[in-house]
């Protein structure tokens, strides 16, 4: 009997089992017109100290999430992005360019992030310390670690001087563009930025 | 004698109930542990620019996919009900009771088509009223992942960094082929005629020609 149940419980759970197969979804293809004109790379530490110690639990004893865990774990991923940033020029409308004589007038967007590349083989846990109570840190943890560190790169690159570069460069190739069709004089002027 | 016997199954009894206890206690720390984990919040450090590039790269066309794979290892063996490592695994056993470990991985990555302006010749000249703008072939570009656009759909076991990496590759690489595949080349190709059309001035005539 008992053996029955095992066997009714080993088809339930069998059951309800998420089965993913390994398959591609096309999502979408559309068309662009971004010219990137800078590329950072930049490196980050995604630092993590999760301490559970009699103290932290005495200091946290209103929150019964802390109740469950009792130990530390710490971590260190050493990280390095590749981010290209650019000028969308498939925003530039007809009314955004004014020709008078030789001279060209043109207003185009803002220097914004075309690409921001975070591979895996940039990706390395330097340090990984869990005490003996404590589960070791899941590919999921890990991965929502990252997601922070991210995020964190990507707040942080705003003010890294990477619009100012791209918007030179961009500067530059838009009024080679020009001076080739012709005209002598190029004015470029950038949107204002949203702040 | 039946006094020694009473009290040899009252231990026996007593035995059973405290490890069965310890087990349910150990389960319930298990399932609470699980159901409370507060988000964990990653330390503040600074971002360090290793490098700045100039380049120069116009992209015309854009695809968006998403790859699932899968990574399943099965037990060699029933379950040994004397094996104290069996025991161990107990509940990870009764969840899936033929799978010893998965990890299951969903990447979204984008790929884009274009022109590699610094490395490709791109020439324009102006003859009269007609320009001519010539181009390198369209090629990939590149493809975009990131930690955002990836998901540890399911993880059952233990998983080394590498192996993830490996699911990840994997995933990079069936979204690449796919891409390709599609022969993008030609519409990107379309598209930077279109492109170009829009920025040359409208009293001129434009002809866009691939190299």
């Amino acid at each position: 009997m008992k053996n029955l149940y095992y066997i009714a419980l080993v088809f339930l759970l069998s059951a309800c089992e998420l089965m993913p197969q390994s398959k591609e979804i096309v999502y979408d293809i559309r068309e662009i017109g971004t010219l990137s004109t800078t590329e950072y790379t930049v490196a980050k530490v995604v630092k993590l100290d999760d301490e559970h110690g009699i103290w932290e639990i005495w200091e946290k004893w209103d929150d019964i999430r802390s109740w469950t865990k009792f130990g530390d774990r710490k971590i260190l991923i050493s990280c390095r992005a590749k981010i290209k940033a650019g000028i969308d020029l498939s925003k530039i409308r007809k009314e955004d360019i004014k020709i008078n004589g030789n001279s060209i007038n043109i207003v185009v967007p803002t220097a914004e992030v075309s690409e921001f590349s975070m591979e895996p083989k940039y990706i390395k846990t330097e340090v990984e310390s869990v005490s003996w109570f404590r589960d070791h840190f899941t590919q999921k943890e890990k991965n929502e670690f990252l997601k922070q560190g991210e995020k964190a790169i990507r707040e942080d690159i705003e003010n890294s001087g990477i619009y100012s570069n791209a918007e030179y460069e961009a500067e530059l190739f838009i009024t080679d563009f020009y001076k080739r069709q012709g005209f002598e004089k190029v004015i470029i002027s950038f949107e204002k930025r949203n702040e | 004698m039946r006094n020694e016997m009473n009290e040899r199954k009252r231990l026996v009894r007593n035995l059973l109930v405290s490890v069965i206890l310890i087990i349910a206690i150990y389960l319930g720390y298990q399932k609470l542990s699980n159901y409370f984990s507060p988000t964990l919040v990653i330390d503040e450090t600074s971002l360090q620019i290793e490098s700045i590039e100039s380049i120069l790269e116009i992209s015309t066309v854009s695809y968006t996919g998403e790859a699932v794979v899968d990574s399943v290892e099965f037990y060699n063996e029933d379950f040994d009900w004397t094996n104290i490592s069996d025991w161990w695994n107990v509940k990870d056993r009764l969840d899936h009771p033929d799978i010893k470990r998965r990890l299951t991985v969903i990447v979204k990555g984008e790929a884009k088509f274009g022109f590699d302006l610094k490395r490709e010749s791109f020439r324009m000249e102006t003859e009269g009223d007609t320009i001519t703008v010539t181009i390198p072939k369209a090629r990939l570009l590149g493809i975009e992942s990131s930690p955002s656009k990836t998901e540890v759909f399911q993880e059952q076991g233990n998983w080394t960094d590498s192996e993830r990496k490996q699911l990840e590759y994997k995933a990079i690489e069936k979204i690449k082929s796919s891409a390709l595949n599609l022969e993008l080349e030609a519409e990107a190709e379309d598209a930077a005629r279109k492109l170009f059309s829009k920025l040359i001035v409208p009293n001129k005539k434009i002809i866009v020609e691939v190299n």
